[in-house]
């Protein structure tokens, strides 16, 4: 057979899956750099290196693991991907998108996104959630050709992000007392940081926090139909005016500080989903 | 990607057989800025051709080699032409340069291009020290695996440009009496000058001044550890509002008769460089 065909790579790849768990997953979430963590609060797991599926791109990212874990979160059927890839490692579109067409090619019709991202807008401090309102394609990247049947899946959504999930994530945050707050996500391809003259741009356009993922998987969801729910926790603050050098390690640090609340946030978005 | 780092190795062997010494400083040159290599106490000229790995310079005005030797008595190492994107080559190939002038033992990094002025106080034969830069190239020369051997995953920019080099080079200015700005450069891919609509944008989202070069190289130079200072030279005016049709040959001329203020700014900045 002809191995490069993604599509059937996609439906070996779902296929493997079900043989795993019988599990149909309502919904799945993407996690970003650091945030492998979070999910130990799903239980009755199955796990599935990314090397055991066929077509799927290995991370090479530092807090990046790699494996698919299906399981319930909340009482609520997941599929969880712990380790993404991304376009700054030389990796294409369908590559980073891979996780999330195996989503979707499994039935999961709502799909989380969370990442570290730099904060600009100058109220967001460090270790904050932002749910992702909408977002501002900076990456330059894009398919250079797709499988004609991912094509035929759905029309493009009005909105990437879905407002009503969105909304709820938010209302439950102020309920329990967590300080959430909301914006727009700039994706740039990176891997170096913004220079302080970058963080000023992006600003001026409109942008609220900035990463190197997300929008990618955003716009597959959202063009097969699916609900997307964004959330960025904010891992350091770009202060064009004060600059400070940004690190890894830090990013990374305040991921982990922030892993309760992100935690809460996609708990809420849980919560949400099982009552509609 | 991580072959790169015998490429370097093998450009390094070959340059090294040609000239015994080891540079303090590398040095790029842009369009119409060559004339600087005169000044060089030359001990060695490298096509290259003969170097492993480098890319064949095809610009207008750009020779082609490597020019090592002294300069104000320091040991550099200069490229007589440099490569651009919209040559075809990849950022990888164009910043191989900046990777082997670290490997021989450079740790600064000597910039120069000619560049459209959007500023409106500057004027035609400026020469403005990058303060800060913005990659609008929709690429990145970092992108692929990264070789921790040769720098961290994700550089921080929040000083591309040393500012101690720019407040020297500042302060020969002002003892040459050579009318300098600092300011921010924007890189483009090019090869078309940009549109009205273009400048608008470019000014409006922070930069003084727009080129098809440089860029790359600082983010390379940041990533491997170097200090660098960058000079832009204005060849050309661009007010959207009054904008005349760009003549490359006109280009070329300003660049050649700004050249002897550049060549003066460069030595100061270099006479002062630490010898041991």
């Amino acid at each position: 057979m002809n191995a490069a065909d993604p599509h059937d790579e996609l439906a070996e790849a779902a296929a493997l899956v079900r043989q795993c768990t019988n599990l149909a997953p309502r919904v799945g979430i993407v996690l970003g750099s650091g945030q492998g963590g979070i999910v130990s609060g799903v239980e009755h797991t199955v796990e599935i290196a990314y090397g055991d599926l066929p077509g799927a791109p290995v991370p090479t990212a530092v807090g990046h693991q790699g494996k698919l874990v299906v399981g319930e979160w909340r009482s609520c059927p997941c599929i969880v991907a712990c380790g993404r890839c991304h376009l700054y490692e030389g990796r294409t579109w369908n590559d980073v998108t891979y996780v999330v067409r195996l989503m979707l090619t499994l039935g999961v019709r709502r799909i989380i996104v969370t990442n570290a991202a730099g904060g600009l807008h100058p109220l967001l401090r460090a270790g904050q959630i932002m749910v992702i309102r909408d977002h501002l394609n900076l990456m330059f990247r894009g398919f250079l050709s797709r499988p004609t049947s991912e094509e035929a899946r759905g029309t493009r959504a009005a909105f990437p992000y879905d407002a009503q999930w969105s909304d709820a994530v938010m209302a439950g945050a102020w309920r329990s007392d967590m300080p959430v707050v909301q914006g727009v996500y700039a994706g740039v391809l990176g891997p170096n940081y913004e220079t302080r003259a970058e963080y000023r741009m992006l600003r001026k356009l409109g942008a609220d926090a900035v990463g190197m993922s997300t929008i990618p998987e955003a716009i597959v969801a959202s063009e097969a139909g699916a609900s997307v729910l964004g959330l960025s926790v904010i891992t350091n603050e770009a202060k064009p005016d004060a600059p400070q050098r940004v690190t890894h390690e830090e990013v990374i640090d305040w991921a982990l500080k922030a892993e309760q609340r992100l935690t809460a946030a996609i708990e809420t978005g849980l919560e949400y989903v099982e009552r509609s | 990607m991580l072959e790169l780092y015998d490429q370097i190795q093998e450009a390094v062997a070959e340059i090294r057989r040609a000239w015994p010494g080891t540079p303090k400083a590398g040095i790029i040159l842009g369009t119409g800025l060559g004339s600087l290599v005169d000044r060089i106490d030359v001990e060695a000229t490298i096509d290259y051709e003969s170097v492993p790995h480098f890319p064949r310079s095809t610009a207008i005005s750009h020779r082609g080699r490597l020019v090592c030797g002294r300069l104000e008595g320091l040991p550099v190492m200069a490229m007589e032409g440099r490569f651009h994107r919209y040559e075809g080559y990849s950022l990888k190939q164009i910043t191989l340069p900046v990777r082997v002038m670290k490997a021989m033992g450079a740790d600064l990094l000597v910039l120069s291009n000619a560049c459209g002025g959007m500023n409106p106080y500057y004027r035609c034969g400026d020469i403005m020290l990058i303060e800060d830069q913005i990659n609008l190239m929709g690429d990145n020369p970092l992108i692929g695996i990264n070789d921790d051997r040769l720098g961290p995953r994700f550089p921080d920019m929040s000083e591309p440009y040393d500012h101690a080099l720019i407040e020297r080079a500042l302060a020969v200015a002002r003892r040459e009496n050579i009318r300098a700005h600092q300011g921010v450069f924007v890189a483009v891919t090019g090869p078309n000058l940009e549109t009205r609509a273009e400048y608008r944008f470019l000014r409006m989202i922070g930069a003084d001044v727009v080129g098809m070069s440089t860029v790359p190289e600082t983010i390379v130079a940041v990533h491997s550890g170097m200090r660098v200072v960058g000079f832009s030279v204005i060849t050309d005016m661009c007010l959207p509002d009054a904008l005349e049709v760009a003549d490359v040959d006109a280009i070329i001329k300003t660049a050649q008769e700004a050249e002897p203020k550049l060549t003066k700014l460069v030595m100061g900045v270099l006479a002062e460089e630490p010898r041991a």
